[in-house]
């Protein structure tokens, strides 16, 4: 009987296993050394891979990326206004950290999709051209480098020349 | 002993058979299937409304759903391009190609059915998975994106029947999704 209840239990573990979902958090590799889990870290990942409620963060965020200071380059926008509305005309505006990190707490602000956002650093400014349909993770479609299938990552300034004399 | 030949030999007989039939048939040989029209005068202002509603990276413009929806504001075919429509930002418009990649993604999905909808003249829509999808019929991650008879659902319709309705399917016209105006007392 015991041992029927021992098999019956490693079953239902097993089931709970998302196998698609733990290749997704290994394939995001280690943490940088020297940046410990918390606010700073692994800018530019998606965020919500671990941070989406099915783990392993404990943090669960309902939108979250990273925003660099200039298009296809890698220093990060510090300070930076996202500013995100869901269909529904809510608005959420989130401030960027030193690794040019921002993320929205679930249980703080949850949108209905789609959303659309735009990010503001100073008199820079730019507007997202197209929604998110229903992933709250900006790195989900925002990789480096632009390609087919990504618009690049998430910037305030076009190019160096936009950015104010002495940079932000 | 005796057995073991007959076997090698019906296997082997089979297996004749069978390359004769496959060898007979032409490898661009189609099925005779009702599709809906295919030009990117009727279907790309349908491919250009799928592309804005449903085509973003983060759904449909994804080479990992069935159904794939291609087009400058979500997923490239050639790997030089980028998802921009605008020439000013690198971009450029939706390719004839993207534009046919979409058309035969979407009719690819249910042939059979696709082709009784069209026999139809459109009257059965909701036959399409991806119709009862989008009106909610059927579970959809995407939630309820149209109503019957409104716009959106006039512009896949239309076209579904056979006579695209090209206003309906502008999305400067539908303006979807439409973002309320932005008011300082709700942020």
């Amino acid at each position: 009987m015991t041992a029927r209840l021992l098999v019956l239990a490693a079953c239902l573990l097993v089931g709970c296993v998302d196998a698609t979902h733990d290749e997704q958090v290994q394939a995001l590799g280690g943490e940088t050394p020297g940046v410990p889990r918390g606010p700073l870290h692994r800018p530019g990942q998606p965020c919500l891979t671990c941070h989406g409620g099915l783990g392993p963060a404990s943090h669960q965020f309902s939108v979250a990326g990273t925003v660099y200071a200039v298009r296809s380059q890698s220093a990060p926008a510090v300070g930076a206004q996202v500013q995100i509305e869901d269909i529904n005309g809510s608005f959420y505006t989130a401030t960027t950290n030193a690794a040019g990190n921002f993320y929205v707490p679930i249980d703080t602000w949850q949108p209905t999709f789609p959303t659309q956002m735009q990010v503001s650093l100073g008199s820079l400014s730019q507007q997202m051209a197209t929604h998110a349909g229903r992933n709250g993770s900006c790195a989900g479609c925002h990789t480096s480098p632009q390609g087919p299938t990504s618009p690049g990552s998430v910037y305030v300034a076009l190019s160096a020349s936009d950015l104010p004399e002495g940079g932000l | 002993m005796n057995r073991r030949w007959f076997f090698a030999g019906a296997v082997m007989a089979g297996s004749m058979v069978n390359a004769a039939s496959c060898s007979s048939v032409p490898s661009n040989a189609t099925i005779g299937i009702d599709a809906p029209p295919d030009s990117v005068t009727e279907f790309g202002p349908v491919g250009d409304y799928l592309d804005h509603r449903c085509g973003t990276l983060d759904c449909h413009g994804s080479s990992t759903r069935n159904l794939q929806i291609w087009g400058c504001e979500g997923m490239r075919l050639a790997s030089t391009d980028i998802p921009e429509c605008s020439r000013a930002l690198g971009g450029k418009a939706t390719t004839p190609e993207e534009y046919e990649a979409t058309y035969r993604s979407l009719v690819g999905l249910e042939p059979t059915v696709m082709s009784e909808v069209v026999s139809g003249h459109g009257q059965d829509p909701d036959l399409l998975t991806f119709v009862r999808k989008a009106r909610g019929l059927e579970a959809h991650k995407g939630g309820v994106l149209i109503t019957p008879g409104d716009p959106q659902d006039v512009c896949i319709t239309s076209w579904l029947a056979g006579q695209t309705n090209v206003t309906a399917c502008t999305p400067n016209a539908i303006s979807y999704p439409q973002f309320p105006v932005p008011d300082a007392s709700t942020e």
